[in-house]
């Protein structure tokens, strides 16, 4: 796990100005930020892990916690997908290029992909949970030597849902990379992938699967944690490798507000990335 | 000897010689109860809440974490223009700050508060105005009232976290001890007020914490409370005590070591500028874990009366390895419910 904490001259508790450098409409309610924070000495000392998380401010309306959806490797800025959900999240897609937002962060426990270096990988993601998914995966790509087989399962709602259909299609053509998608209804018959939830398309990879070696990645909404889990737990996968992003009420990201408290543990410091053995353990986790 | 006598009478002249050169925060009444306010002199300080023994009835937490506060300002379109080194209390209080007559267990309970705010990331906000400020803590040597249970959670002796101890050596005599720099200077600062001590008056001192120990007794085991707590996760106490909870959140606001807050965006009427403030939260408010979507992480009442517990005496312990109570008993002074935190953890441990 990276040090991410940046340096910050104005302390933990106030955001760093950053400026919002291009956004990109992903489905009707969907959009991808690219942020550059102001400070260019902040700004260049700016790294993370995949899972981790900020706590990006829209002023004067209210500050909430995203995860980091760009490869780490990528420097100088980096990108935020967000989905339009209630106050924060309305305000955020009315905002503009150039407009000014506020930063703290990076936090949290992310995957622990420096760990599980030269293992078979496996992500599993939902719905916004593709957003963390796809900064550990584009990592793995980065450096593609590092790592065994790569498997991606991918299920949305419906195909105005699914999110980064054109970088999807560039991953399904190359020969290194198992990536499967699905949707869960086609009701305008417009979709000529597999219909059904996530854990559908888990016999696509079945007989890939080693389950000695593969190290899975899991986020998305709490429901399919449940389905996802039973499939892992068929293949044989320990619970020690199997890896989720819990989601939960964030108000300082440090360990202090307790908005975030899981059993004895508080999702901002902890996780957001916990094993499924550390979830056994959890009190009220699942 | 670093240690020195003051006399009960000369305590007004200590107040009074400290509000020269600090901002002095000292027991008062506010509308008859007892509370920790600032003092200009000694007239407007209690001092038969010390000696009475009476419990402000918010800890000191609310001088380093008021219940509501700046944490900094922004204009909307231009973002932050004043950090919180700028706009804090801290800031604003050229003086340092003494705060004069708080309980061992209440310098305990800032203890956790000062710890949970340093460690894994420091809360500049809460640190800068504790860095600025000396507690001058006044012993107890027997139990104040009957809902203190300080001894069970081992917070009447606290190791740090105080400048300087007053004990009663006598009737007329308490004894100074110095327990940092702060604290020691203060004692050699005012001449006048700290006097030399004599044999006699240190085996007083001796007597008086040997009677302080005699009087102490603990209520109930707290020993392996955290696994027995999660063992009983599932336990129909808590049902029993979620239904005369009224939620009102009163024990968490009083608690010296509940710390949880908000956040919430104050915006001027121009729309130009705003800042955020912080302030305190309650675990036991149905918002607490509410996400969007109407998701609740805590939909039932009885799991947010658990998670309190699970929080003070599970989390905080494992995670800090101290106690996430320090038994003032304020949350029982204060339910309007008569929930009493030792029933429920004795009943936890079946003991009652
Ligand atoms: C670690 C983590 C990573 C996340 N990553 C993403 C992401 O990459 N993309 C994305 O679209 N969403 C993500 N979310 C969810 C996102 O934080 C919420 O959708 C957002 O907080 C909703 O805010 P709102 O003001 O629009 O909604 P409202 O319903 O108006 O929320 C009011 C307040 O409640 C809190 N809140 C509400 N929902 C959540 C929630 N789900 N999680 C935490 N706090 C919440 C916020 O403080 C918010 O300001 C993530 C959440 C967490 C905890
Ligand atoms: S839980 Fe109750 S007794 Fe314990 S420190 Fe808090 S207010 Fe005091
Ligand atoms: S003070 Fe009593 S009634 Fe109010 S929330 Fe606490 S336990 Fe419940
Ligand atoms: S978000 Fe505040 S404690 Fe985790």
């Amino acid at each position: 796990m990276r040090n991410a904490a940046i340096k910050q001259n104005v302390g933990v508790c106030t955001p760093n100005n950053a400026k919002i450098i291009k956004i990109t409409e992903l489905t009707h309610n969907t959009k991808l930020f690219e942020i550059q924070l102001e400070d260019e000495h902040s700004n260049k000392h700016f790294d993370y892990s995949p899972g981790q998380f900020v706590l990006i401010t829209i002023f004067g309306v209210g500050e909430i916690p995203i995860g980091l959806t760009s490869s780490p490797a990528k420097r100088g800025t980096f990108e935020l997908g967000i989905r339009k959900v209630g106050n924060v999240t309305n305000k955020i897609h009315q905002m503009k290029v150039g407009d000014i937002v506020g930063i703290r962060g990076p936090f949290g426990k992310g995957f622990p992909v420096e760990e599980n270096k030269h293992k078979d990988l496996l992500y599993v993601c939902g719905g916004t949970g593709y957003f963390p998914i796809r900064s550990a995966f584009k990592d793995a790509l980065d450096r593609r030597d590092d790592y065994g087989k790569i498997m991606f399962l991918y299920g949305d709602r419906c195909p105005t849902d699914v999110l980064f259909p054109d970088e999807n299609d560039g991953y399904m053509s190359k020969d290194d990379i198992l990536f499967h998608q699905s949707v869960d209804r086609d009701d305008d018959k417009c979709w000529d992938g597999n219909v059904g939830v996530v854990t559908t398309l888990f016999p696509n990879i079945a007989k890939e699967v080693d389950p000695e070696n593969t190290v899975v990645f899991v986020a998305g909404p709490a429901i399919m944690y449940k389905y996802v889990i039973i499939e892992l737990e068929k293949l044989g996968i320990k619970n020690e490798n199997i890896y989720l992003s819990l989601e939960r009420k964030m108000k300082c990201g440090v360990g202090k507000c307790c908005h975030c408290g899981i059993g004895d543990k508080f999702a901002c410091l902890d996780g957001p990335v916990f094993s499924l053995d550390q979830i056994r353990g959890l009190l009220e986790a699942l | 000897m670093l240690s020195k006598i003051i006399l009960r009478q000369d305590l007004p002249k200590l107040v009074d010689a400290l509000a020269n050169d600090f901002l002095v925060i000292a027991p008062t009444y506010e509308k008859k109860v007892p509370t920790f306010s600032e003092v200009e002199s000694s007239s407007e300080v209690e001092f038969d809440i010390l000696f009475n023994e009476k419990l402000p009835m918010l800890p000191p937490k609310k001088i380093f974490f008021p219940a509501k506060q700046t944490v900094f300002k922004y204009s909307l379109t231009k973002g932050v223009t004043d950090s919180c080194d700028e706009v804090s209390d801290a800031a604003n209080h050229n003086k340092n700050i003494v705060i004069f007559g708080v309980s061992p267990c209440d310098v305990s309970g800032v203890g956790v508060l000062e710890r949970i705010f340093k460690e894994n990331y420091s809360d500049d906000v809460f640190l800068q105005l504790r860095d600025k400020t000396a507690i001058i803590s006044m012993n107890c040597l027997d139990h104040c009232y009957e809902n203190c249970f300080c001894e069970t959670m081992s917070s009447n002796d606290p190791k740090s976290g105080f400048d300087i101890m007053l004990t009663e050596i006598s009737k007329s005599k308490l004894i100074a001890v110095p327990n940092s720099d702060k604290g020691k200077k203060i004692l050699r600062d005012y001449p006048e007020i700290f006097t030399q001590i004599s044999e006699k008056d240190s085996e007083a001192y001796t007597d008086a914490l040997n009677l302080k120990n005699k009087n102490f007794k603990t209520e109930f085991l707290v020993e392996g409370l955290a696994s027995h707590i999660e063992d009983n996760f599932e336990s129909k106490i808590w049902e029993e005590f979620t239904e005369k909870c009224l939620f009102c959140g009163s024990c968490t606001f009083v608690c010296p070591t509940c710390y949880c807050y908000t956040v919430k965006e104050i915006v001027s009427v121009d729309l130009k500028d705003g800042e955020r403030q912080r302030e305190w939260d309650s675990c036991y408010f149905p918002e607490f874990a509410l996400v969007a979507g109407d998701h609740n992480f805590r939909e039932k009442k009885e799991q947010r009366f658990r998670y309190r517990y699970l929080h003070k005496f599970v989390d905080l312990p494992r995670r800090y390895n101290l106690e996430g109570c320090v038994g003032c008993g304020r949350c029982v002074t204060y339910c309007p419910a008569n929930i009493d935190v030792r029933d429920v953890l004795k009943k936890i441990r079946g003991v009652m």
